[in-house]
């Protein structure tokens, strides 16, 4: 019924310019955007994580994507199959 | 005799005058006493009103109750919030109102939706530091929140500041005796 897409992704970033004397923290995530002929836009967080301090901003990580990437179905056809 | 019924006319005329200087001043200090107190319990509403003017919200100000969003806020922060017009988009922290509930809830977007037709938009929510999403939190059967539900966004925060309010409405005597020592010291005051 749903299509659900899995992914295994490599990330690596070197955030360590974002971090000034206000800097509280780092929230970093990666998001599919794209269109539908219903839905002009469409974003979907795919994977997050927090960067505490400069220290550990410069990173490198292999993972899979923490949310499932599945599009929106209309409510009514969600609820029906919930009920 | 009469030198004597003057002299009491004139004695009984003071301490009348005395007696009425007494009771005018205590009349005029109460009521500015009064006036004092009006004057600030307004002065604080006109601020928060001026605060939701300016911000657009509803609530300008609110106070971290859990630690669902930590380690970026914590229980006791206070968090202060603007509504505009713009787009809400994934990675926004937005505070939002569940129907049924009457504590707002400051979490972040991780999915958006946008009807072409309607223009309205399905937007998902979790807390940083909370393992699922929060349809739990939402009311039952709902599984998206709209526009509507949305209040504004977290734009800043100040820490440790909003203990006061959680002891405040965790212990109430702390705030009755806090309201009465203040109210005392108004009355006490001498301008």
């Amino acid at each position: 019924m749903f299509r659900s897409v899995s992914m295994t992704m490599n990330i690596s970033a070197n955030l360590q310019s974002l971090f000034t004397w206000n800097t509280k923290q780092v929230f970093v995530f990666l998001a599919a955007e794209y269109e539908t002929p219903k839905k002009p836009l469409n974003q979907i967080s795919l994977w997050d994580g927090i960067i505490p301090s400069k220290d550990h901003a410069k990173f490198w990580i292999h993972t899979s994507n923490k949310y499932r990437f599945i599009d929106q179905v209309q409510n009514s056809s969600r609820m029906q199959l919930l009920a | 005799m009469g030198d004597r019924k003057e002299a009491i006319a004139i004695t009984m005329g003071w301490i009348g005058e005395s007696v009425d200087s007494i009771k005018s001043l205590q009349i005029r200090q109460v009521l500015t006493q009064a006036v004092s107190l009006g004057m600030i319990v307004t002065s604080a509403l006109i601020i928060w009103k001026a605060l939701m003017c300016i911000t657009g919200s509803e609530s300008p100000v609110v106070v971290v109750l859990s630690g669902s969003m930590e380690p970026g806020f914590k229980r006791g922060d206070i968090l202060f919030l603007h509504m505009s017009k713009d787009p809400i988009r994934a990675g926004e922290i937005v505070v939002f109102n569940v129907d049924g509930r009457e504590i707002p809830i400051v979490h972040r977007v991780i999915k958006v939706h946008e009807r072409e037709d309607t223009g309205e938009v399905d937007v998902l929510t979790k807390g940083d530091n909370n393992y699922g999403d929060d349809r739990l939190l939402y009311a039952h059967g709902q599984l998206w929140l709209q526009r509507h539900h949305i209040m504004g966004r977290a734009v800043g925060f100040l820490p440790y500041v909003g203990w006061v309010t959680i002891i405040m409405t965790e212990k109430p005597i702390i705030k009755y005796i806090l309201i009465g020592a203040l109210g005392l010291l108004v009355i006490t005051s001498k301008d």
